[in-house]
């Protein structure tokens, strides 16, 4: 019963015995009135009795909370030193940071961490001995791996949530976890980490509510892109939850490449949530996370904090001279556009920057916020987006380059300030080495020299002939030419 | 014909020997009548566990008869003002359906549903009245996830008690254009911070975050961050909103973690968009048997107070049997036709019930008491009573709009599944 002529209004309103007249509704049958008593009247004293007996009325939603005392900056100074010789995954470096957070005094408590299986493989089975795993019947068996030094360890003051294999349970727990500040009026941190495939595209709606909820928390996209997770095929090869997670408006999203830009992504996530002072707190930090293991180098001198946490910062200089190119990547992309700058220098002479884009999804909002307060404010100063200021000296064209599809990086274009082109993976993800994977997809380090040689080209700063020359050069159609990345890493 | 009433071991289920069955049926009359029901239920404990020794191969019948589960006998009186309770019912009924019916007229036109709090105020309000707790009560107050569609229901009670204007009312659904009195389709805390607290309007969502809500509690208290044990979670659902993963999929969960915080009310109102929940089925009994397999306790309440009497003088069992095998399907037609037709149709099937209703008017199995409660147009006869024994609800059923109240609990102490 959707609609209600005037028949049916004066019949409920008998029904309801209430005392409005006909009259009352003849005069505007499409607008009845309410109906109050007026607050002394009887049953409304008892029914504001029962409520009060019961503790106040319900639905209420109060944030008072708990404050929490945040940890100081060298909490967090694990991953700036970088890996030495030592190569390991963003996976491992922020399974590194974590054991310290989860050891801070302030706050290493109120950490969360909630994992559907797969806690070895990301090295987080370091935490079983220690922080254990949440279970209110404790361990009554005797664990067939008690001897080994990271055994699974059950307890009913456990502090890891394992939900199993299991990403629905698990994206259920994080917005209990990352609401507690609201219901219970204590803040948990919920570092939720799963194989990225299984987030957004798995759980999509799940983090959609969690949003309406203004559940706060981390959201780890572990083993991500659609070449780094060599053999798992196609439906483990994520080429796309950095764009799924774009359309989330709670979700602030970060591609990393090193452990020192994680470690800062992380200390602003958590200020930003958990802090007190940011105007809006309400939000999930998506991190995506490989499994390719690189040796991490130590914080840059004079880092450019701000850079990473907008979005983008300037990474490497060219340091020959010739037509200048800019090299934006992200992620495990960024050390292929490393190398392909060095290609660049020594093949062809060319002198190319490289930044780390740390999230192309924020620099697109920053540049709509600023298109659309151009539109609606034409007499004031118009804005500019944060990546065109940040460009704006760069000289030559700009190639981008991630492992995940096209659209990534195509979310910055129209704030790009001149010649843009893009490299991704767009299609199924299949089971072969990286380095294959890449060729194919013409991701690699080859296959950005190229297309940054033909962005030249179509400028007029260098000869058409080098282009035949260079797809010769390093059998850019030969899938088993392909070099980019290493073997290992855990899967 | 009831599902899950089957008996995986014997092709009929025809009795060899009547007369000596009988004879063990009234050895157990006699036993419950002289040493009570509690003997009885001992008794019939050890004669499972004995044919399991003996390997007989006794089904495991995860449903109980299509009646209530607790009993007339059992139930309590209603521990409030039922009149008074009744009265503000009903005006929250009628701001509620004036809140859509507003909201609807031209030139505005943004909808809303008026159906699914009509049919479960009752329910809410038993709640709001006598369970649910709010933030300043002691234990720290409950968790409540309201069905999606029944918020116009809850904007009306918020009217009544003074915590919402009537310009808000006015506002339903035109959030923007009526700022700042624009209030929400559904349960949006993003949108309603300081009202709502869970949105559920994301069928299947409901259930497992409320699964996992009580877990939260559970976990906040053991780990000694905050207790809030004595919390209780309550999750309003459809029968229709059952059939989506999310909603059974974490049952065992609940069961596992023992969440005995947690409280499923599933609203069968046999009813889906499209056509029945289950036509040839019963959703109801199947719901029953799924949770009670996951490991939860079960308590039904299908049928309201004007058919105690009927129950109370089917002595051979015809009625429930009549009950029993009815598909829904058929208690949707019954809603909606005359009382000449369930007369014909459910009583005229078997010649004892027939006989059991000779004495009511057609009208009377049309429109009155006694029969009405298959009929939806009855709702405002209905009666709720609550029972707080076992710390549960229970209410009387209103017609065939029926509640399965299911609760987690230890499996492993409990006895009888």
């Amino acid at each position: 019963m959707k609609k209600m002529t005037l028949d049916n209004l004066k019949k409920f309103r008998d029904e309801m015995h209430i005392p409005i007249t006909d009259a009352a509704l003849e005069a505007d049958p499409y607008q009845p009135p309410f109906y109050h008593p007026g607050e002394d009247d009887e049953a409304i004293q008892y029914m504001q009795e029962r409520r009060r007996e019961l503790g106040g009325y319900v639905p209420e939603r109060r944030t008072k909370h708990t404050h929490i005392e945040l940890p100081e900056a060298k909490t967090y100074d694990v991953v700036k030193k970088g890996s030495g010789k030592q190569e390991i995954a963003t996976t491992m470096a922020f399974a590194r940071l974590l054991k310290d957070l989860l050891r801070d005094k302030s706050i290493g408590n109120r950490i969360v961490p909630i994992i559907p299986d797969e806690a070895r493989t990301f090295g987080m089975d370091a935490y079983f001995p220690t922080a254990k795993i949440y279970n209110p019947a404790g361990q009554h068996y005797t664990s067939v791996d008690r001897e080994q030094l990271l055994a699974y360890k059950e307890s009913p003051q456990g502090q890891i949530v394992h939900v199993g294999i299991n990403e629905a349970g698990a994206f259920a727990a994080f917005t209990a976890v990352g609401t507690s500040y609201a219901t219970h009026g204590e803040p948990l941190i919920p570092v939720y980490v799963f194989y990225s495939m299984f987030g957004f595209q798995r759980t999509g709606d799940a983090m959609w509510a969690a949003g309406d909820q203004m559940a706060r928390g981390f959201i780890m996209g572990a083993t991500a892109g659609r070449t780094t997770l060599t053999g798992e095929g196609l439906q483990h090869a994520d080429g796309h939850s950095l764009l799924l997670a774009s359309t989330n408006p709670a979700v602030v999203s970060y591609d990393a490449a090193y452990g020192y830009e994680l470690g800062h992504i992380v200390r602003d996530g958590i200020e930003r949530m958990y802090g007190g002072k940011h105007e809006d707190p309400n939000v999930m930090y998506y991190l995506t996370l490989y499994n390719e293991p690189l040796v991490q180098p130590a914080e840059p001198e004079n880092f450019d904090v701000e850079g990473a946490l907008k979005g983008i910062y300037h990474l490497s200089s060219a340091t020959i001279t010739g037509p200048k190119a800019q090299l934006l990547a992200s992620g495990v992309a960024v050390p292929w556009a490393l190398e392909a700058q060095q290609l660049l220098a020594s093949d062809w002479g060319v002198a190319a920057d490289v930044w780390s884009v740390t999230s192309w999804t924020e620099l697109r909002r920053d540049g709509l916020a600023a298109e659309e307060f151009n539109f609606l404010n034409p007499n004031e100063e118009p804005r500019v987006p944060y990546v065109t200021t940040k460009l704006a000296e760069a000289k030559g064209p700009f190639v981008a380059l991630t492992d995940f599809m096209h659209a990534v990086p195509d979310q910055i274009r129209a704030f790009v300030p001149g010649d843009f082109a893009t490299l991704g993976a767009d299609d199924f993800g299949f089971s072969d080495t990286r380095a294959a994977a890449r060729r194919f997809f013409k991701i690699d380090s080859h296959s950005m020299v190229v297309r940054t040689l033909q962005s030249l080209v179509k400028r007029g700063e260098m000869d058409p002939a080098v282009l035949a020359h260079a797809i010769e050069k390093y059998s850019l159609h030969d899938v088993n030419a392909g070099t980019t990345g290493s073997a290992g890493g855990e899967s | 014909m009831t599902v899950n009433d089957q008996d995986p071991y014997s092709v009929t289920n025809t009795d060899k020997d009547p007369e000596e069955t009988a004879e063990w049926n009234e050895s157990l009359d006699s036993l419950v009548a002289a040493q009570g029901h509690e003997r009885g239920r001992e008794i019939m404990l050890s004669l499972l566990k004995r044919s399991k020794d003996l390997h007989l191969g006794v089904p495991m019948v995860p449903t109980t008869d299509y009646i209530n589960t607790i009993a007339k006998e059992d139930e309590p009186d209603f521990p409030g003002d039922e009149k008074l309770e009744r009265r503000y019912r009903a005006w929250i009924r009628w701001n509620a359906a004036i809140t859509v019916h507003r909201a609807q007229r031209p030139g505005v036109g943004v909808g809303g549903h008026i159906s699914t709090y009509a049919s479960s105020a009752a329910l809410y309000e038993v709640g709001h009245n006598h369970f649910f707790r709010g933030a300043d009560h002691e234990s720290g107050g409950d968790q409540i996830f309201y069905q999606g569609h029944a918020s116009p229901g809850m904007y009306a009670r918020a009217f009544l008690e003074g915590r919402m204007s009537e310009d808000q009312l006015k506002g339903f659904r035109q959030e923007k254009s009526q700022a700042p009195n624009g209030i929400s389709s559904y349960p949006h805390p993003r949108l309603m911070p300081e009202f709502w607290q869970f949105p559920t309007v994301s069928m299947g969502l409901g259930p497992i975050n409320a699964i996992y809500q009580a877990q939260n509690n559970k976990y906040i208290s053991n780990r000694g961050i905050k207790d809030v044990s004595d919390k209780q979670v309550w999750a309003f659902l459809g029968d229709g909103e059952m059939d989506e993963v999310e909603s059974r999929g974490a049952l065992q969960w609940a069961a596992n973690e023992n969440l005995d915080n947690l409280n499923f009310v599933i609203n069968c109102n046999l009813q889906r968009l499209d056509g029945p929940v289950r036509g040839n089925g019963k959703i109801i009994q199947e719901l029953e048997s799924f949770f009670r397999g996951a490991g939860w306790n079960v308590i039904k309440v299908v049928w309201g107070r004007e058919w105690d009497d009927l129950l109370a003088n089917d002595h051979e069992g015809a009625l429930r049997d009549l009950m029993n095998r009815t598909p829904d399907g058929d208690y949707q037609t019954y809603k909606a036709e005359s009382g000449a037709y369930v007369r014909e149709n459910f009583f005229g099937r078997d010649p004892r019930t027939l006989k059991m209703v000779e004495h009511l008017s057609d009208d009377v199995c049309g429109t009155s008491s006694a029969v009405a409660t298959t009929t939806a147009r009855f709702t405002r006869h209905s009666r709720p009573r609550t029972s707080t024994r076992g710390n549960r609800l229970s209410f009387s059923r209103r017609r065939s709009r029926a509640m399965a109240w299911a609760r987690a609990s230890r499996a492993a102490t409990r006895p009888i599944r």
